[in-house]
């Protein structure tokens, strides 16, 4: 054979061997910050963000695209880059592994860190400066994918979103072990200060620590969707 | 005359190589136990390294000054004006965006400088800024493994000899409050204190624990091929309630070039020289 097509084959196959036991050895992310993408406008929020890293390189965290581009943003585009692209460097402890890696537990806080960052000022004012939308997005993207990562449901409690309850535990009821769906209800609830929930041996044992878990039961997980639909109930009546 | 300037010479020239010398813990070539058993990032394991010697205490700010002033670094904070600040009444884990922080504003100029804390750690400094420093200085930073030796300095457990949950606080200066909502300076400091203000590991190594984050070299497969920074051992920030990383197992991960005013640094020379 040929010695240049030989080397060259001999070259590609080295590197998609290296390129598959890459991907074979890399440990799963744990359940618990495994995110969703959204679709809209995807390709071009990834080009936009890829352009910035370029300019920083990239693990650069100035990698934010700049105001005018994120202003020229429709507010989907505008969306897919909160829940893809958090801007705001997160603190070295703010990984907790406690939190990733007990399977069976039922958490008081979810993950808000993405790979070193969390959402900046500007990020979480656009979540809640369009709440209802944010709701939407999500509810399509989730009914879609039959996924709701981690990103999804801080977005839920960023933006207060009790109106998403229903749909939350439609979701949890189909995806049994997304215990974090538990967790949002819960934060949900602690955000709306209802009483129901508040005085409860739940809320007593996982808001004392940030890093405090209880075991799942069954009987914890109907408790706990009954008393998050009892919640959506008395807002929703307030709200009529 | 002459003899007594040769005597005065030859006096500053061996106290400044004595204090050099006190100022670091040789760390002996062996076999040394770290992690713990059950921990899915720091699992238990016997390891072999070679004799490294490493800093009493965190690098000061006059440590740093010299630095700055020999070579008129800037640091990334400045360049970028990125760094993150804290002050009570944060939600946990949320920092604030301060433009004006910096190694000798760690916490923004209207939260105050280091006058008069030259002998607290520097902070306000990315592991870029840390890197730098070590590069000037002609040391480095420990590695991920190493700062564990020396701060276990023995132990089996994830505390070193002598501390318990309960009594940490002789050790470290750390977070008391129950949230961070309200200022803590139960210990006497809400933000950094003076390097070595604390009692010492049985090593002599000072605040390991607690004071700020070390910068440590070294990866972890979460890293995924990234480059990420990794610091240890707990901040002034870190409370029981919250983080809880006050200790010698857990291993932080952070942007390479984030500047928070609780992570700094402590350095190591290799035992022969560099």
């Amino acid at each position: 054979m040929n010695r240049p097509i030989l080397f060259l084959l001999v070259a590609l196959l080295t590197t998609a061997t290296a390129s598959w036991c890459q991907q074979a050895m890399d440990p799963p992310l744990p359940s618990r910050m495994q995110t969703s993408t959204p679709s809209y406008g995807l390709s071009k929020i990834k080009g936009l963000i890829d352009l910035e890293q370029r300019k920083y390189g990239k693990s650069f965290a100035k990698s934010t695209l700049p105001t005018g581009t994120y202003d020229s943003l429709t507010l989907q585009e505008k969306f897919t880059y909160t829940m893809i692209h958090p801007e705001r460097y997160a603190q070295n402890c703010s990984l907790i592994p406690s939190q990733r890696f007990e399977p069976d537990k039922i958490f008081g806080t979810l993950v808000t860190t993405l790979y070193e960052h969390t959402l900046s000022n500007r990020q979480v004012s656009f979540l809640k400066d369009n709440r209802d939308s944010v709701m939407t997005w999500i509810t399509n993207s989730v009914n879609e994918s039959k996924k709701m990562g981690v990103n999804y449901k801080n977005a839920i409690t960023i933006i207060d979103g009790w109106e998403a309850i229903p749909f939350m535990i439609n979701y949890y009821k189909a995806a049994k072990n997304d215990t974090d769906v538990l967790t949002t209800l819960m934060l949900l609830m602690k955000q709306g200060a209802f009483e129901a929930f508040l005085h409860t041996a739940c809320y007593e044992q996982l808001y004392s620590n940030y890093q405090s878990a209880i075991a799942y039961s069954p009987a914890t997980e109907q408790f706990l969707l009954k008393t998050a639909m009892d919640y959506y109930k008395k807002k929703s009546a307030a709200v009529h | 005359m002459k003899a007594t300037g040769i005597l005065l010479l030859f006096f500053f020239c061996y106290t400044g190589r004595w204090c050099q010398e006190y100022s670091f813990i040789k760390i002996p070539a062996g076999t040394y136990e770290i992690g713990l058993k059950g921990s899915v990032e720091n699992p238990w394991r016997r390891i072999t390294v070679k004799a490294f010697s490493i800093s009493a205490t965190e690098l000061t700010n006059a440590e740093f000054e010299r630095f700055v002033v020999a070579t008129g670094y800037q640091t990334e904070a400045e360049r970028f004006k990125d760094a993150l600040v804290f002050e009570p009444g944060l939600e946990e884990f949320r920092w604030l965006d301060d433009s004006t922080a910096y190694w000798r504003y760690p916490n923004g100029i209207t939260r105050g400088g280091i006058t008069g804390k030259m002998n607290h750690p520097v902070t306000g400094i990315s592991f870029t800024d840390a890197l730098a420093y070590c590069k000037w200085a002609g040391v480095r930073l420990p590695t991920l493994e190493e700062w564990e030796i020396a701060a276990r300095a023995g132990s089996a457990t994830k505390y070193f000899k002598g501390v318990t949950a309960e009594n940490i606080s002789r050790y470290a200066n750390i977070w008391q409050g129950r949230d961070h909502l309200q200022a803590d300076s139960t210990d006497g400091f809400m933000y950094t204190a003076p390097v070595a203000r604390f009692q010492p590991n049985p090593w002599g190594l000072y605040d390991v624990f607690g004071n700020v984050f070390e910068f440590c070299s070294g990866s972890l497969p979460r890293d995924k091929g990234r480059r990420v920074a990794h610091a240890r051992g707990g901040s002034w920030w870190c409370s029981k309630n919250a983080c809880n990383f006050f200790n010698a197992v857990d291993i932080g991960s952070v942007n390479p070039h984030a500047s928070f005013s609780n992570l700094g640094f402590r350095v190591v020379k290799d035992a022969e020289g560099r």
